[in-house]
């Protein structure tokens, strides 16, 4: 994993993180990591499967912990996390509109407009399991969205999509930011389709 | 109105029955139904410590079953394939009860009451344990309500919130060890389990969220518990193997009513 450019503007910086290695058993996952995130930016973390984006993302969120480094978040930042994916068990049921209460509960109306920004306004009564691939990431974003993160985090947030399909994601998250104002981290492997969309 | 040993039963059968019923649910949900077992099968060894020792019942059970449930949560946080060591724990657990409780010296004990439960002859006192660690698990359920089903769902998404999966998880374990406290005269260590997963599973096709869920797997068990009560005193069979009849049978009709259902009959 090659050590990422770190922002000039460290002191703005919303979420940083300084020489993080990360090891599971005998792999190191990352070595000496660097990164800075100021307000309103998106950036895209690009490699291959396997180079260790997703676990870098995890650390930045607090999912893993590092055996060095540290991760530095602005004081009462928020984070809206979009996994790479989320296995809901079939013994759970679980409407749209439930899993947009998830961790906090929102009025109804901030929920369909969150569907609305993500595209996706028809859902809020179907069954999680029930939704295409499509469908399902859109709602993952709309859960984020609703808490209204300060940071916007997506891991190959368009798996299973095609490309036209991953084209028009990518320019919703881009009105995303135009309208909310977060940073966005996001991590791919379609770098010809991340290009359009990100500053760095 | 608890001089009457039935009203005891009854109200002792409705309190662990409801309880195990909603914990249930993240036991379904979490896949942890082995884990419900090994730490229900370790109440006997409980069981042979409090009748070699002359402690409480609950407090034996609650002990034994809390370090067998501490003990596998420790093992499921490094990532191992646990459930062939689940198996040893909880099978190992088990005999090493059985043999413990006939080493006890001039007691001829009859485990059968430790295993498939004894609720007919629960004291005042067990009923008010009963219902104050009921009453506890669904406390603590509740006040965690959010936060446990959002680490259930995708510990991810519990970290990026601000939740620790591994606490929330930790919060489950131990009131698993709780509920198989004070299952274990109601429905024995071997029938513990049963009642944590069936009206969960039964309540799962009728239901779009997973409060009306733990909601119906709550009803279910509390049908279960009373219905079990009557139908054992009506054909004088032991209580608890009937009370899971009972709850095994709501189960099949429930299959069979949403199979039926989603072929539109």
């Amino acid at each position: 994993m090659p050590v990422l450019p770190t922002s000039g503007a460290v002191m703005t910086a919303l979420l940083s993180a300084t020489g993080i290695t990360l090891r599971h058993g005998q792999n190191t996952v990352l070595e000496n990591v660097s990164l800075a995130l100021t307000a309103g930016e998106i950036v895209t973390i690009v490699g291959q499967n396997g180079s260790g984006k997703s676990s870098l993302l995890r650390v930045l969120v607090g999912a893993l912990t590092p055996q060095a480094g540290v991760v530095t978040r602005k004081a009462g930042m928020r984070v809206g996390y979009v996994p790479q994916k989320l296995h809901i068990d079939p013994t759970m049921p679980m409407t749209v509109r439930r899993f947009l209460d998830l961790p906090k509960r929102v009025d109804t109306d901030a929920a369909m407009q969150a569907l609305l920004t993500a595209g996706v306004p028809e859902t809020g009564n179907r069954q999680m399991t029930q939704l295409s691939g499509g469908q399902f990431q859109r709602v993952l974003l709309a859960r984020a969205l609703l808490g209204k993160p300060d940071v916007l985090m997506l891991d190959e947030a368009t798996q299973g999509l095609d490309q036209p399909g991953s084209a028009r994601f990518y320019r919703q998250i881009e009105d995303v930011r135009r309208d909310l104002g977060c940073a966005i981290l996001m991590v791919s492997h379609e770098l010809h389709v991340v290009m359009s969309a990100s500053d760095r | 109105m608890l001089d009457d040993f039935m009203i005891r039963a009854g109200l002792a059968a409705l309190g662990v029955a409801m309880a195990a019923a909603v914990l249930g649910c993240f036991v379904v949900w979490r896949r942890m139904a082995y884990f419900g077992d090994a730490t229900a099968h370790a109440a006997v060894l409980g069981v042979a410590m409090a009748l070699m020792f002359g402690w409480s019942i609950f407090a034996d059970v609650g002990l034994v079953a809390l370090t067998m449930a501490v003990l596998i949560y420790g093992l499921t946080g490094r990532g191992q394939a646990v459930d062939t060591i689940l198996g040893v724990l909880s099978h190992g657990a088990l005999a090493t009860g059985l043999v413990a409780v006939t080493l006890i010296p001039g007691q001829r004990v009859d485990l059968d009451a430790y295993l498939f439960g004894d609720v007919l002859t629960v004291t005042r006192m067990d009923v008010a344990i009963i219902w104050a660690g009921a009453a506890l698990v669904m406390g603590v359920l509740w006040s965690h309500w959010t936060a446990l089903l959002t680490a259930t769902l995708n510990p991810d998404l519990a970290s990026a919130s601000g939740i620790n999966p591994r606490r929330e998880h930790l919060i489950l374990t131990l009131l698993l060890a709780a509920v198989v406290a004070v299952a274990i005269k109601v429905v024995g260590a071997l029938l513990i389990t049963a009642l944590l997963i069936i009206p969960a599973a039964a309540a799962r096709g009728f239901t779009r969220t997973p409060e009306q869920m733990a909601g119906l797997a709550a009803v279910l068990g509390g049908i279960s518990a009373v219905g079990g009560l009557r139908v054992a005193v009506m054909l004088d069979t032991p209580v608890g193997p009937t009370i899971v009849c009972v709850a095994a049978a709501l189960f099949a009709v429930g299959t069979v009513v949403t199979k039926l259902r989603s072929v539109g009959v």
